[in-house]
């Protein structure tokens, strides 16, 4: 491994594969496929690339969907089949990767912040994108126009989604939790739970009680739950901080099966967590830069992290040809399973 | 009692005699260890806690403390970490350690009559001692100074030297180690030395029941200074604070307090809260970044909050704003 931190990241994270041909610049987001081992991730070398990894761990590269500008967002179809990928551009594009047939899908007024796949009403496939342009729009694949367009009222930060549930974080720090089975209007609309900005989201509804966890800027970490008798039980906790140093919490990811989920931020740690019991799993050494995005494998026994610089101290700390690197981590069970209730740790 | 001013003591837990490379492993080792409700788990920090968690939410009497060593089941003694072990079992497990009988009594107590200038320059001295040897003397005697009337010892400045050895506990430890200067008919085990300075001043002393942990220096309670708070500790079997039993004269009444109330630093000595600095390890260091802006949410966290900072701090605008405003990243519309 030879690169600008290869000894720090070889170091800390020996046992973790790095993916081959990485791009060239920050990695703005992750995303496996659903259906099988494939991983795309979108990069603000304006490229959002998609790799097959094998079972020994080995992967090869397989398309790209080329923008015209940093890509910023990427989620994959929830059939497996199509790439969505938004960027500065202001273009959301999908690849269709069993045919190879690239095509731009959505269309706004100013760089596309996020972009996810859920299912609608009817079981019909939507690409929902929310941008910058302080709208989300709902596209149906087939027209040219979106089938719905709804009013942020301020720049989409950030977006999740898990089953019917859709979280949209906007610079306002509302969140905006829309029932897919009822896509024009939102379900709840809510002033985020943090003070600080929103800067990643991760629903849940694997368990019982679905919500969505958000992280915001100032390392911190909000478990909100959406039934009315469930709302009392949210709460939040304080992660990525390194001593005096509050750190952004970049991305969060929840297990497929075990509903645990993952935090890192921009202090290059990643933390295991448990909201049941209200424990953190797994606390991962700090990579020694930041990581950008994380995400499961659809079966969760793969753990893939980016990392690279995510701008959290501007131009001065950039360092172009620093390290980027997509790392791919075999999941022991034993640091994601939850743990009893009840032995919590002091934290 | 817990006297924290054995710095090659590692931090060892009474219930189980294990050791500890941190005393924060071993408050955790604690929590988890013996003081978890056997029935829902739930983790507290002492002994008494769990009793009246047990009590209160199950309606349980918890009567031993789980995974203790026989003869240390007791709920009674309110351990936390280090803090309010039985000084006679932490005296042997501190011979047991450290391999012998060898007795390392710091120095502790400066009972004489002091005038505010003896004692600034006992200050001096005490400071370069502290500079010399950062750990070698914290513990000065509680309170005002007493007139050295009671005391058949030499009126001032007895005192036991710094680090060293040179007094023999008595017996098994019915009273804390302060014991030997209560005005007592006997004579001093330890020898004066009038040449040498007292290794604290009155003011300040911690009393030997009072510092937790690492915050030997000044006197825990009252003081708001960082560090992790401890839990009350209700008076338990654990012998009083010696210093009731002083005879309270003020000769000095500038430098005299009340027992309850001795903690006050006085202003009439500048000095004390540097060298408060200089043998409190684990008080923060003065806040430095002027970049640190105290954000509302922090304010309301714990302790040592004040100078925490966000790297990242612009709530209105996210980076990846900033970033696509580089001209690296511009989009050109054509």
């Amino acid at each position: 491994m030879s690169f600008g931190l290869g000894s720090t990241v070889a170091a800390t994270q020996n046992k973790d594969v790095e993916l081959p041909q990485p791009p060239s610049d920050s990695v703005s987001e992750l995303s496996f496929s659903p259906k099988a081992n494939y991983i795309a991730a979108s990069a603000w070398d304006n490229q959002t690339r998609i790799w097959e990894i094998g079972p020994n761990g080995q992967s090869i590269p397989k398309a790209a969907i080329q923008h015209e500008a940093p890509a910023l967002c990427v989620d994959w179809s929830l059939d497996g089949t199509k790439v969505l990928s938004g960027g500065c551009d202001k273009a959301g594009r999908m690849l269709d990767v069993t045919t190879g047939q690239q095509a731009q899908v959505a269309v706004h007024d100013a760089p596309i912040r996020s972009c996810r796949f859920v299912e609608g009403p009817g079981n019909a496939q939507l690409a929902v994108t929310g941008s910058w342009d302080k709208t989300v729009r709902f596209w149906d694949l087939r027209q040219q126009n979106p089938v719905h367009v709804y009013q942020l009222g301020e720049r989409c930060y950030v977006m999740d989604s898990s089953g019917p549930l859709l979280v949209i974080g906007s610079a306002d720090r509302k969140l905006h939790v829309f029932d897919m089975n009822n896509p024009s209007t939102p379900f709840r609309v809510i002033d985020s739970p943090l003070k600080f900005q929103t800067r990643s989201i991760g629903c849940f509804t694997v368990s019982s009680s679905p919500g969505f966890c958000v992280g915001s800027i100032e390392g911190r970490c909000q478990i909100q739950y959406i039934e009315e008798k469930q709302l009392s039980s949210s709460f939040s906790f304080k992660c990525h901080r390194v001593d005096k140093e509050v750190y952004s919490l970049n991305a969060i990811s929840f297990h497929p099966t075990f509903g645990t989920f993952s935090t890192a931020g921009s202090d290059g740690t990643i933390n295991f967590w448990d909201k049941e019991s209200k424990q953190r799993l797994k606390a991962f050494p700090s990579v020694g830069f930041p990581i950008t995005s994380t995400a499961f494998n659809a079966d969760g026994s793969i753990f893939a992290y980016s990392i690279g610089y995510d701008w959290h101290k501007g131009y001065q700390e950039h360092r172009p040809g620093s390290k980027v690197a997509i790392m791919l981590q075999s999941v022991n069970p034993n640091d994601i399973k939850p743990k009893p209730a009840g032995i919590k740790t002091k934290r | 009692m817990g006297k924290k001013k054995r710095k090659e003591l590692k931090p060892w837990c009474w219930y189980c005699d294990r050791e500890f490379e941190d005393e924060k492993v071993l408050f955790d080792h604690q929590r988890i260890k013996h003081f978890k409700c056997t029935e829902c788990g739930k983790k507290l920090n002492t002994a008494g806690g769990m009793v009246v968690h047990m009590d209160q939410v199950h309606k349980m009497k918890c009567m031993t403390v789980s995974n203790a060593l026989p003869g240390r089941e007791s709920t009674d003694i309110e351990i936390f970490g280090m803090e309010g072990v039985p000084e006679a079992d932490l005296q042997a497990h501190y011979d047991k350690v450290s391999g012998g009988g060898q007795r390392n009594k710091r120095a502790k107590i400066d009972v004489s009559a002091l005038t505010p200038d003896q004692i600034k320059q006992q200050m001096e001295a005490f400071k370069q001692q502290q500079q010399m040897a950062p750990y070698g003397a914290p513990a000065p005697a509680p309170y005002g100074a007493p007139p050295a009337g009671p005391f058949p010892g030499p009126a001032p400045g007895y005192h036991v030297q710094a680090g060293g050895p040179p007094y023999g506990m008595p017996g098994p430890y019915g009273m804390p180690p302060p014991a030997p200067y209560m005005p007592p008919g006997g004579g001093y085990p330890y020898s004066p030395r009038p040449g040498m300075p007292p290794a604290g001043i009155p003011q300040y002393g911690a009393p030997p029941f009072g510092a937790p942990g690492p915050h030997w220096g000044p006197p825990r309670p009252p003081m708001p200074v960082g560090g992790t708070p401890l839990p009350p500790r209700p008076a338990g079997p654990t012998p009083p604070p010696p210093m009731h039993p002083m005879p309270p004269p003020p000769t000095q009444p500038a430098y005299s307090e009340p027992p309850a109330g001795a903690v006050s630093y006085s202003d009439a000595i500048p000095a004390v809260p540097e060298v408060a600095a200089v043998t409190g390890p684990t008080i923060p260091p003065p806040v430095s970044g002027p970049e640190s802006p105290v954000t509302p949410s922090m304010s309301t966290s714990k302790a040592g909050s004040a100078s925490i900072y966000m790297v990242y701090s612009d709530n209105d605008v996210s980076v990846e704003e900033k970033r696509a405003l580089n001209p690296k990243y511009a989009f050109s519309e054509n």
